[in-house]
C-alpha cells in the first residue's frame, strides 16, 4: 500500500510540473514572432525562434508572422494625366517589422490589410495619375513604382509594416480603348499588307522591264556585231577582186561583160525574143558564106 | 477508462490488485505497449515494475526520432523551432517530439506554372508600340533554398506568378510588337527570367527560376485576320518577284541564244563571202593566165559560148536588111511564126 501511495504522488507531482512545465515555455517558429502579454500590456517581443519561458497562466501570447504576406488587390481604372485610362493592377508584398506597433495600431492581420489596400489604392490613384501612359510602358515604370513605395511607407510603418515590394502587374488599357487599339492595328496591319503587294509589283515591274532592256541590247549588240562582220567579209572579198582584176582589167571587162549578157538574156524566167537580121550580125558569118 | 480495462485482452486485466494501483499516465503507457505489441500482446509478468513500464515508453520515445529523407528532398531540423541543421537522403535521427522536428521539403522536382492560358486578362499585354499581343508563358521553378523557401514568403507560388507577370508585361511593353513574334522572343524569355530571378531574390523566396518559356506569342484573336493577310500579302511579294525572276531567267538566255545566232550567220556570211571571192578570183586568174597565151582564141571561144547559152532557147525572129530600120511591127507579131 505505502509503495501505491508514494506512486500516486510521485505520478501526480509528475504532471503538475508537466502542466507548469508547458504553460510557462512556449517555441518561436522561424516564420514567428510572439508578444507577450500580461493583462493586456505588453511585456517582451520575441523574434528569435526556439525555445522561450513565460509566467504562467498570467503571461499570454500573440502570434504573428514574420513572413512576407502578399496583398493583390482587383485592378483598378486609373485615369492619367493625358487623359487616357489605364487598368492597374498591383502585387504587393508586405512583412510585419513591428509587431509591438502592428498590435497596437492595427491589431489583426486582416484589418491592416484592409488599410493598406485603401492607402495604395489612394496612393496609385495619386502617383499615376500624375504620369501619362509612356511612363508606365517605359523604363520609369520602375520609378511610378519607388514612388508608390515612398508615398506608402509613412502610414505602413506607422502600423509597424514594412513594404518588401510594390508591383504593377499590370496596367492595361479597358476594353473600350482596346477596341481602338485592335481598329488602329487592322488598319496598320492592312496599309503593310497592301505595302507588300505593292513593292512586290513593282519589284516584278522592274525586274521584267530590266529583263526586256537586257535582252533587247544584247540582241542589237549582236546585230552590230553581225554587220560589222559582213562589213568586213565584204570588203575582204572586193580587196581581193580588186588585186587580181586590176592586174587583167581589159580581159575581166571583156569577160564580165559576157557574164552579164548571159545573166541578162539566158538565165532570165521569160525568155527574150531576137529579132536579127544574119546580114548584119557577124554570129551567122559562117553560115552566109 | 474502464472500459477498455474491461477487455479481455488488456494485458493488466487479469490481476485484479494491480488495476487499483494505475494511474492515468500508466494508462496511457499501456495503451502505447499495447498498440505497438500487435493484437496477440506479449503477457507481461504479473508483477510488473511501473519502473520498467516507464523505461519502455521512453525507449519508444527515444526511438521515434528516426525518419528518412528521398533523395529529392531536404529535412530541416527544428529544435524548440529554431533551425540547427539541414539533412540530405538517408536515415537520421533527431530528438523526439517536442523537442526536435523535421520540415521535409521536396527540392530537385521541378514546378510548373502557366500563365495566360485561356485567360486574356493575364495574356494579352501592351507591347512597346501600343499594340496588343497575346502571350502564353510557363514557368519552372524549384527550390533553391529550403530553408528560406519555408519560412520566408507567404504563398510563394503567388509570389512566382505575380513576378512573371510584372516582368514579363515590363520587359514586352519596351518590345515592338513585330519583334515579338520573331527575333524578339528569345531575348524577352531571357530578359524575363533575370528579372523575375531578381525579384524573387529580393524577397528571400528560395526559389529559383530554371526557365521562362514563351509558350504561344500572336496577335489577339480580334485581329488575327489581318495579321494573316500580312502574311499574305508578303507571300504574294515572294511569288511575283519569283515569277518575274523567272521570266528574266528565260527571257534573257533567249536572247543571248538569238544573238549568237545573228553573230554565227555573220561569221558565216562574211566566211562564205571571203570564200567566194577567193574562189571567183582563182578561177579568173586561171583564165587570165591562158587569156595572155592566146588573147583572140579565148575571146572568140567566149563569146561564141555566150551566144549559143543566149540564143538557146530564146525566140528568133529573122529579117531582110529593109526592115531593120523598123523593129516595131515585128515586136507585134509574137505569134506571127
Amino acid at each position: 500500500m505505502t509503495f501505491t501511495t508514494k506512486a500516486k504522488f510521485l505520478v501526480s507531482l509528475a504532471i503538475i510540473l508537466l502542466i507548469v512545465a508547458v504553460s510557462s515555455t512556449f517555441i518561436v517558429k522561424p516564420d514567428e514572432q510572439v508578444i507577450v502579454i500580461k493583462f493586456g500590456d505588453p511585456q517582451r517581443i520575441i523574434q528569435e525562434p526556439g525555445l522561450h519561458f513565460k509566467i504562467p497562466f498570467i503571461e499570454e501570447l500573440v502570434k504573428y508572422s514574420k513572413k512576407s504576406l502578399p496583398l493583390d488587390i482587383p485592378a483598378k481604372e486609373i485615369i492619367m494625366s493625358d487623359k487616357s485610362r489605364v487598368l492597374v493592377d498591383t502585387f504587393s508584398l508586405f512583412r510585419i517589422a513591428d509587431p509591438l506597433k502592428f498590435y497596437q495600431r492595427a491589431r489583426t492581420l486582416s484589418r491592416a490589410m484592409m488599410l493598406l489596400q485603401q492607402q495604395l489604392v489612394a496612393d496609385l490613384n495619386k502617383t499615376i495619375a500624375k504620369v501619362n501612359f509612356d511612363v508606365i510602358l517605359s523604363d520609369r515604370r520602375s520609378e511610378v513604382m519607388a514612388e508608390i513605395v515612398s508615398e506608402m511607407k509613412d502610414s505602413a510603418g506607422y502600423m509597424g509594416v514594412e513594404i518588401v515590394d510594390i508591383r504593377i502587374r499590370r496596367a492595361d488599357v479597358p476594353t473600350q480603348i482596346s477596341r481602338a487599339i485592335y481598329d488602329r492595328m487592322i488598319s496598320e496591319r492592312d496599309r503593310i499588307a497592301k505595302q507588300f503587294r505593292a513593292i512586290g509589283d513593282e519589284r516584278a515591274q522592274a525586274i521584267k522591264a530590266e529583263a526586256n532592256r537586257q535582252s533587247t541590247v544584247i540582241i542589237a549588240e549582236a546585230n552590230r556585231d553581225a554587220e560589222k562582220m559582213r562589213g568586213e567579209g565584204d570588203a575582204k572579198a572586193a580587196d581581193i577582186y580588186e588585186k587580181t582584176y586590176s592586174q587583167n582589167q581589159k580581159f575581166y571587162a571583156f569577160y564580165r561583160h559576157l557574164q552579164a549578157y548571159e545573166k541578162a538574156l539566158a538565165e532570165t524566167d521569160e525568155k527574150p525574143t531576137f529579132i536579127i537580121n544574119p546580114k548584119k550580125f557577124k554570129f551567122f558569118d559562117q553560115l552566109s558564106q | 477508462m474502464d472500459a477498455y480495462h474491461s477487455k479481455q485482452d488488456n494485458p493488466w486485466g487479469n490481476s485484479g490488485s494491480a488495476e487499483k494501483k494505475k494511474s492515468n499516465v500508466e494508462d496511457f503507457i499501456s495503451r502505447r505497449t499495447k498498440k505497438i505489441g500487435g493484437k496477440p500482446p506479449f503477457t507481461f509478468p504479473k508483477n510488473i515494475s511501473p519502473f520498467w513500464v516507464i523505461f519502455a515508453a521512453l525507449f519508444l520515445w527515444l526511438i521515434s526520432g528516426f525518419y528518412q529523407i528521398e533523395p529529392y528532398e531536404q529535412g530541416l531540423v527544428l529544435r524548440f523551432g529554431k533551425w540547427v541543421r539541414t539533412s540530405d537522403q538517408g536515415i537520421h535521427y533527431r530528438l523526439p517530439a517536442p523537442i526536435e522536428e523535421v520540415v521535409v521539403v521536396d527540392v530537385t522536382s521541378t514546378h510548373k506554372m502557366e500563365i495566360g492560358f485561356n485567360n486574356h486578362n493575364e495574356s494579352h499585354m501592351l507591347t512597346g508600340d501600343r499594340n496588343i499581343v497575346d502571350v502564353n508563358v510557363i514557368v519552372q521553378w524549384n527550390i533553391k533554398d529550403a530553408e528560406k523557401f519555408v519560412f520566408n514568403v507567404n504563398q510563394p507560388r503567388m509570389a512566382i506568378k505575380a513576378a512573371t507577370e510584372s516582368a514579363l508585361r515590363e520587359v514586352v511593353g519596351k518590345t515592338p510588337i513585330d519583334t515579338t513574334f520573331t527575333s524578339g522572343r528569345a531575348e524577352i524569355q531571357n530578359k524575363t527570367k533575370e528579372m523575375v530571378q531578381r525579384i524573387l531574390d529580393k524577397y528571400q523566396s528560395g526559389v529559383h527560376i530554371a526557365e521562362i518559356n514563351l509558350d504561344k506569342v500572336s496577335p489577339p484573336d480580334e485581329v488575327i485576320g489581318s495579321f494573316r493577310e500580312v502574311e499574305a500579302a508578303e507571300a504574294y511579294q515572294k511569288q511575283v518577284i519569283n515569277k518575274a525572276e523567272s521570266y528574266r531567267n528565260t527571257i534573257v538566255p533567249q536572247a543571248r541564244g538569238e544573238a549568237a545566232k545573228i553573230t554565227e550567220e555573220a561569221m558565216g556570211y562574211r566566211a562564205s563571202a571571203i570564200a567566194k571571192a577567193t574562189g571567183d578570183v582563182a578561177y579568173f586568174g586561171q583564165l587570165a593566165k591562158e587569156h595572155r597565151k592566146n588573147p583572140a582564141l579565148m575571146e572568140t571561144r567566149l563569146k561564141l559560148e555566150t551566144y549559143e547559152k543566149i540564143f538557146k532557147g530564146a525566140k528568133k525572129v529573122i529579117v531582110g536588111d529593109q526592115a531593120s530600120s523598123s523593129i516595131l511591127p515585128h515586136m507585134k507579131l509574137p505569134n506571127a511564126n
